[in-house]
Parts: C-alpha cells; sequence; structure tokens
C-alpha cells in the first residue's frame, strides 16, 4: 500500500470507506501547511521523503496500533514534493467500535510518523527561495 | 562503488538525505572501515570528512536494511546504511 503520495490528498476518498457495522467511532487528524514556519510567512513546504522506508515504517505503525486498539480501518497519506499552503500534507483516519480507542489510535499514528518518518521538509517562500531555518523541527534533536 | 574490499576492513554504502546530502554535496558515499566497526564509527568517519556537519551528526539516526539501528550496531560488507538527520514530516 502506497501511504506516500505526490498526488493532493482527496479527503473525499477516506470518507468514502465504507464503515464497519462492528465500528462506532471514525476519528480523523488532516495536518495542513501552515503560512509560517517559526513566525516566518512561508508559500510551500518541499517534502522529500526516504520511500521505501517510510512506507515500511508506516505498515509498522499501522500493524503496531492494530495490536494495541481495536481498529478496522486505518488510512494514511503522506504528501511528497512541493505543498502549497492551505494544502493537505497529511491524513490519518480510523474507525473503531469506541471513540476511545479511535482517538488514541489516530494520535499514535501521527505522532510516531511524525517521529520516526524518514520524511524531512524545507520551506519555500513566495519568491520561490528557501526560507532558512524552518527545514529542521528543533523540538525533534536528541 | 570501485572501493576494493580487503581482509581487513568492510565497505558500506552511505545514503545521505536532506540536510547531509546537501552539507556532503551527493546523496551516495562509499566508506571503507575496520572489521567490526559500529555506527557510531561510521558517523566519526563522516564527520572527519567534514567537520562543518558533526552537529548534524550527533543528532541524526542510523537505518539499515529499512530498520532503526542503534549506534552500537556492528556493520557489515556491503551494507547500505542510511544516515537520517531529524525529521520533520506530517
Amino acid at each position: 500500500m502506497p501511504y506516500l503520495t505526490r498526488d493532493p490528498i482527496e479527503i473525499a476518498e477516506w470518507h468514502a470507506c465504507a464503515i464497519d457495522p462492528r465500528d462506532g467511532a471514525s476519528v480523523e487528524f488532516v495536518g495542513v501547511v501552515r503560512g509560517a514556519e517559526n513566525d516566518t510567512p512561508i508559500a510551500s513546504l518541499d517534502y522529500e521523503a526516504y520511500g521505501p522506508m517510510a512506507e515500511c515504517l508506516i505498515a509498522q505503525c499501522i500493524e503496531e496500533a492494530k495490536t494495541r486498539w481495536a481498529l478496522h480501518q486505518v488510512y494514511i497519506r503522506h504528501r511528497v514534493g512541493r505543498v502549497a499552503v492551505g494544502e493537505v500534507a497529511v491524513l490519518i483516519g480510523v474507525q473503531a467500535p469506541h471513540r476511545e480507542d479511535a482517538f488514541e489510535a489516530c494520535r499514535f499514528l501521527i505522532d510516531a510518523i511524525k517521529r520516526d518518518a524518514p520524511i524531512w521538509k524545507m520551506a519555500y517562500d513566495a519568491h520561490e527561495d528557501v526560507v532558512k531555518g524552518c527545514n529542521v523541527d528543533k523540538d525533534r534533536c536528541h | 562503488m570501485g572501493v576494493a574490499r580487503t581482509a581487513t576492513g568492510i565497505t558500506v554504502n552511505v545514503l545521505l538525505f536532506a540536510q547531509l546530502r546537501d552539507g556532503f554535496g551527493g546523496d551516495q558515499l562509499v566508506a571503507s572501515l575496520p572489521s567490526g566497526a559500529t555506527g557510531a564509527e561510521l558517523l566519526v568517519w563522516l564527520s572527519q570528512r567534514n567537520p562543518k556537519l558533526t552537529g548534524l551528526l550527533e543528532v541524526s539516526r542510523l537505518a539499515v536494511n529499512c530498520e532503526y539501528v542503534p549506534l552500537e550496531h556492528v556493520l557489515q560488507d556491503a551494507d547500505e546504511v542510511v544516515v537520517i538527520p531529524p525529521v520533520s514530516g506530517g
């Protein structure tokens, strides 16, 4: 399953997934490109990934989530390439019988992807110049 | 990549991404290391090639065969090692 995509993420595709009759909760996280990084205005982010490992890691995260919570449907898409301000960069959707599992699993998945998936972003301004200092989230340095 | 193996050493292919690729000016390097070399020794080798990147290398992680490995992981001849600077997906 390719979780990375160069095409726009269609939230409707996730919403079109049939809900399992056992499920009573559907939770989604939609990550959108902000208009500023560290208070500096930007026009877009360029996402770069080490594709094979990112795909593998996301699949492992889903497997782990399914062992920890009762999930019947998981949908993940992450953009690579240029993504303009306001566009969806990542979408995590989960369906579960109960809301607690759905919320916790969704939170786990986005946190795990942001922490471990080999994906990097570079910010560009309206003049297509790189916005310095925005390509590393400093709080993730360890 | 054209580097001859020796009886006392290993050769690993290093893949570089993001700021590390930009810093080294390429997305691949071939490292010749002593047999039994660890991930930490590879980072030292990289740091010696470009001391300006030492700080970034110190906060980078290593992966072999698409799995993160600890710095004490012993590298094998012909391994493909990915050096992963702090990620920023999402």
